[in-house]
């Protein structure tokens, strides 16, 4: 029944005669099949392939592209064939394969490495915070992180500074009155760092940075209008003065924009645009035969790059084998573009199948009819052992996924694009969303977060009953004493508590692709599979502070019936809805350099010193459908939130099971 | 069932000889009315970018069940493809079994899962002829887009295929645009007409979507500035709200001549900006209109294509609302500031069209344009008191700036600071 040329699935003739159909035979010019196989899940992760030939002289003469959506289109094949009266030639072909919706507009090539992540620098000590205080010209803008730690021991409007600091250093000239700000969030897209404001923050004018006695001036109003934090108006004689940011809240990060000027002089002239990060530009490369190029291009970090030298030889064709490795995927190739924008194939670079780019290999060819089995869905899968299995801990089994999705992020949460694939290592998940009980009985075995962190790390308590009006200790889960509300979440916790908490249960937070790797096992839009979400399918909706779309109110029991059918796959409850879930990660979109520098397999994109993480999942206040799989939102590091709460990740460390 | 012979584009390969299978074969051709999505890119803006570029065949029995298991195959169709006549594939199965096949022709981002959504699926059911012990049968399934979300029912009596290698060659939206008839006016634009996937924002893909034909119309090739409503002489003391350096978000206009004055005009009510449009013989575009020309003519995410916006790109995100390029200023700018919005047309080009200010509308009753199949030039219809916006501000976040946002009647009223507009005219 199925044909016995199963899976090769097309020609790529590159001639531009294309033959119109079975009856014609194939011209005898210098060809060779090329096999493509991949060890990605297929069509899961990969599902598109694309197809680009540069000829012997270094033009790009064709680009095709072909869907390959069922696991049996693997490995495909497509004939090259140049129509160079019959001689023997030389090509150079870039195999990309990437899944749905992952795709950017072309601008040109646009090659950008991987590169080392380097983390924002904060200041440990009040001597380094002064140390290292940049030079603040008037007129400019400088943003800076505060680290968590309080460095600079000061009051202002009677509030003490307990979180981190910023300085800058001000040179003023002449006699006169200044103004100075600290701003909100200010940033430019693109940039690596996600910029978020550190809450409150005071500024100070102080004529010694190392003294914080010599203050001249204080303030911590906020006006909204204007996104200015703070703002001082002071009359100063010619010197040096620092200006320095504390905040009331311990432990707080986050960043800050400082700028001064004379007042007079204050919006008169305007401030200068500051520049923008510079646009990476790419060379527009001529495809031959048509006025235009793609209008789209497989999008980097979802793709796996590949490039081959292939010897064609008339009259003897044979076959190319290509495997597009996982461990390539979000390596771009690096083609070496010359004059007249062709593409040098001898000093060109590729991933072969360690993430490394190496100098784009010589295909060996072999003879035709040479079989091997598909290697596909082998990256990184490994099984679970039956000894894995706990009843409250599920293992997942490691394998690969594309994080995000193609839908535009809605105003509030995080941008799901563009894609990118991922690996994780096989893993236990906590089944529920972790307790009040739990918490209490970790607090018994030992737990001290007050202690370990400081007051602010405790989960609100709310001795009353759940009032979503009543802010964020009226709507929190968690009691003084048992209030019947032991199986619900905890809610109202901070980011580094619950994953303090995790870390005290032997685990940690799951990063965002194991916590995504869960919630859409199996290739699902939601937990349950791709059907659209209802009231009766999750807790969601239950707020009249939003957009009420299903009756009830606050979260549930994790055990309750209102989730049985918020379940994946694998069994693990509740991740669509109840509580949207604190994870491992910075909130930085899949394309910034952390991620970029992550490892494929168990990588992370962690900033210790980000002041804003990651919660996934939708929860019981917005729409259902804010419930699914990829869905991002960011999350103050310090703040708490009676929609959040987490569960736990742990390794598993069973003997694997059978591959 | 085989489908070596995947003749998308081209059967050079794989019907080579030592392919060839021994038994006799299918070959089915794909013929549609239906624009498919070109190849190229928009440099080309007379020629129609197209509404689908992907084509699922699947070979049922007669029980609509899968006739083998391989028997699923997508393909990345063009509308060059289409024109080369190079849709056809090859199915090989047993002979003397009944066989039906359901192609179904639609945009590939819609794709949530594995399964295309009806609505803007052209899904067609045929009967197969039988396939002999030897040789090759070939015959031609033509999908309509008049069946444009019309699902089929896979166990129903699929439709007669035509014998043969039976291309129409004719479109239902023709490949070059029509143009307008007139030369655009000073200021105007031409926007050529052509079909687009109009959308709903808060929808999951596919949901909701809509192909919309439109004719073609002039447009303002910049928002209507300070200095064009105050030449117009019909603003009043209050209408629009005047410029004051103390708001957050200052209004743009002052009665007399000032350096705001090429700043598009914002704090009017809908009556003075209809008003305006109507003493220069223009309408306020409606929602098809002004969501056609913000989608690059095509339905693309935003009017320059997929990639989300940067602080470059277009001017948002300056406060108020969103303060990403807040360092950027707190008010629009002068036409043309943002690098990629802008539309470039063989008359002109048109600017902000995604961001800079928020653009009011002719029509209000926005959910009323929301019908499955095709449409065109929709006017969803107005309603006494109240108005409707489009389009991303200065201080609006990144996806305001989404061709398809269009802002609930109520979120915004005019007089608003991020609201201004510009006006169109039919192009008879």
């Amino acid at each position: 029944m199925v044909s016995e040329i199963r899976g090769r699935v097309a020609a790529l003739a590159l001639s531009g005669a294309f033959a119109a159909g079975c009856q014609e035979a194939p011209p005898a010019y210098a060809s060779a099949l090329v096999i493509v196989d991949t060890d990605l899940p297929a069509p899961g992760v990969v599902s598109r392939l694309q197809v680009d030939v540069y000829d012997e002289r270094g033009q790009w003469a064709q680009s095709r592209r072909f869907a390959l959506t069922t696991s049996e289109a693997w490995p495909a094949s497509f004939s090259v064939a140049l129509p160079e009266d019959g001689r023997d030639t030389t090509v150079l072909v870039r195999l990309r394969g990437y899944p749905e919706d992952a795709e950017r507009d072309y601008r040109g090539e646009r090659f950008v490495p991987k590169g080392a992540y380097v983390p924002v620098p904060v200041a440990a000590s009040l001597a380094e915070l002064c140390a290292s205080a940049p030079e603040l010209p008037p007129f400019d803008v400088e943003v800076l992180r505060a680290g968590p730690k309080a460095l600079f021991p000061t009051t202002c409007d009677r509030l003490d500074n307990e979180g981190g600091s910023v300085a800058a250093r001000i040179t003023v000239t002449t006699r006169g009155r200044y103004r100075f700000e600290a701003l909100a969030s200010l940033t430019t897209a693109g940039q690596e760092h996600s910029l978020a404001l550190s809450p409150y923050p005071s500024l100070h004018l102080v004529s010694d940075c190392l003294r914080p006695g010599t203050f001249l001036g204080c303030d911590t109003q906020i006006d909204a209008a204007t996104n200015t934090v703070a703002k001082i108006v002071v009359d100063l004689e010619p010197g040096r003065y620092a200006l320095v940011t504390g905040s009331a809240i311990p432990g707080s990060i986050g960043d800050v924009a400082l700028r001064w000027a004379p007042a007079a002089e204050w919006g008169s002239p305007s401030f200068p645009a500051p520049a923008i990060a510079d646009e990476v530009v790419g060379t527009v490369l001529p495809l031959q035969g048509v006025s235009d190029q793609p209008r789209t291009e497989p999008s980097p970090d979802a793709t796996v790059d590949r490039l081959v030298v292939i010897h064609l030889r008339a009259g003897a064709p044979g076959e190319a084998r290509v495997t597009l490795r996982g461990a390539c995927a979000g390596t771009m190739a690096k083609l070496a573009i010359g004059a007249n924008g062709t593409v040098d194939a001898a000093n060109s670079e590729t991933c072969v199948d360690d993430g490394a780019l190496v100098k784009a290999p010589l295909q060996t060819l072999e003879a035709s009819g040479s079989t091997s089995p598909t290697v596909q869905g082998t990256h990184a899968a490994r099984p679970c052992a039956d000894t894995d299995a706990e009843d409250e801990r599920v293992c997942v089994p490691g394998g690969t996924l594309v994080l995000g999705s193609a839908t535009p992020a809605l105003d509030g949460f995080l941008d799901e694009s563009p894609r990118r694939i991922a690996a994780v290592s096989r893993f236990l998940l906590d089944r529920h969303e972790y307790t009040v009980a739990r918490y209490r009985a970790a607090v018994v075995r030992g737990l001290d977060l007050k202690r370990t962190i400081s007051p602010l790390a405790l989960p609100l308590v709310n001795d009353g009953p759940i009032d979503e009006k009543g802010g964020n200790a009226g709507g929190s889960t968690f009691s003084t004493s048992p209030l019947g509300r032991e199986s619900f979440p905890l809610t109202t916790i901070p980011w580094y508590s619950a994953r303090a908490i995790c870390q005290f249960e032997g685990g940690d937070l799951p990063t965002e692709a194991q916590w995504e790797r869960a919630a859409s096992y199996g290739g699902r839009v939601y937990p349950w599979g791709d059907s659209a979400p209802t009231c009766a399918s999750t807790v969601a909706g239950r707020s009249d502070l939003y957009r009420r779309t299903c009756p009830g109110s606050g979260p549930v029991a994790v055990g309750s019936p209102q989730l049985a059918q918020d379940v994946n796959a694998l069994g693990i409850v509740g991740l669509s809805g109840n509580v949207s879930e604190h994870v491992l990660g910075s909130s930085t979109t899949y394309d910034s350099l952390c991620f970029r520098s992550a490892a494929v397999l168990d990588g992370v994109c962690l900033e210790p010193s980000q002041p804003t993480h990651v919660a996934r999942g939708g929860e019981w206040r917005p729409d259902p459908t804010a419930g699914r799989a990829s869905v991002r939102r960011s999350t103050q590091m310090s703040s708490t939130s009676i929609g959040t709460g987490f569960r736990c990740a742990y390794p598993a460390t069973a003997t694997e099971g059978a591959p | 069932m085989r489908l070596g012979c995947l003749a998308v584009l081209s059967l050079l390969a794989s019907c080579a000889q030592d392919l060839l299978p021994p038994a006799g074969q299918l070959v089915v051709w794909i013929d549609t009315d239906a624009p498919l999505v070109s190849e190229s890119s928009t440099g080309d803006s007379l020629r129609s970018v197209g509404l689908f570029d992907r084509l699922r065949v699947e070979v049922l029995d007669e029980g609509g069940l899968a006739a083998c298991a391989a028997c699923e195959r997508d393909f990345v169709v063009s509308q060059e493809m289409l024109d080369g006549g190079e849709i056809s594939f090859g199915v090989q199965l047993p002979p003397s079994r009944s066989l039906r096949l359901r192609a179904r022709l639609f945009p590939s981002d819609t794709l949530l899962g594995q399964s295309p959504p009806s609505g803007p699926t052209i899904d067609g059911l045929f009967s197969l002829p039988a396939i002999g012990l030897v040789g090759i049968t070939t015959v031609t399934a033509t999908l309509a887009f008049d069946a444009l979300g019309t699902p089929v029912d896979p166990t129903a009596e699929g439709a007669p295929v035509t014998n043969g290698r039976a291309l129409a060659r004719v479109r239902a939206v023709p490949i070059a645009r029509p143009v307008c008839s007139a030369v655009p006016a000073a200021g105007e634009v031409c926007v050529p007409g052509g079909a687009y996937w109009a959308r709903q924002i808060y929808d999951l893909p596919g949901s909701g979507r809509r192909a919309v034909i439109m004719s073609p119309f002039f447009i303002d090739a910049r928002e209507v500035t300070v200095a064009d409503l105050r030449a117009a002489k019909l603003a009043t003391a209050s209408d629009p709200l005047p410029h004051l350096e103390t708001d957050a978000l200052p209004c743009t206009y002052a009665a007399a001549a000032s350096a705001r004055d090429d700043l598009p005009v914002t704090c009017a009510s809908a009556s003075l900006a209809a008003a305006y449009c109507a003493k220069q013989g223009k309408t306020l575009p409606t929602l098809a209109q002004l969501e056609y020309v913000r989608s690059g003519l095509g339905g693309a995410r935003y009017v320059w294509g997929s990639d989300r916006p940067t602080c470059r790109d277009a001017v948002w995100g300056r406060g108020g609302d969103d303060f990403t390029c807040a360092m950027l200023g707190k008010q629009p700018a002068v036409a043309g500031a943002g690098s990629r919005d802008r539309l470039i047309l063989p008359t002109g080009t048109v600017t902000d069209v995604a961001g800079n200010v928020a653009e009011m509308l002719a029509d209000t009753l926005l959910q009323t344009c929301v019908v499955p199949g095709v449409t065109r030039d929709p006017f969803c219809g107005t309603a006494k008191g109240r108005g409707a916006i489009a389009g991303g501000s200065f201080a609006s976040s990144a996806t305001e700036l989404l061709s398809y946002a269009r802002i609930p009647v109520g979120l915004y009223t005019t007089p608003d600071p991020r609201v201004g507009f510009r006006c169109v005219r039919g192009e008879r």
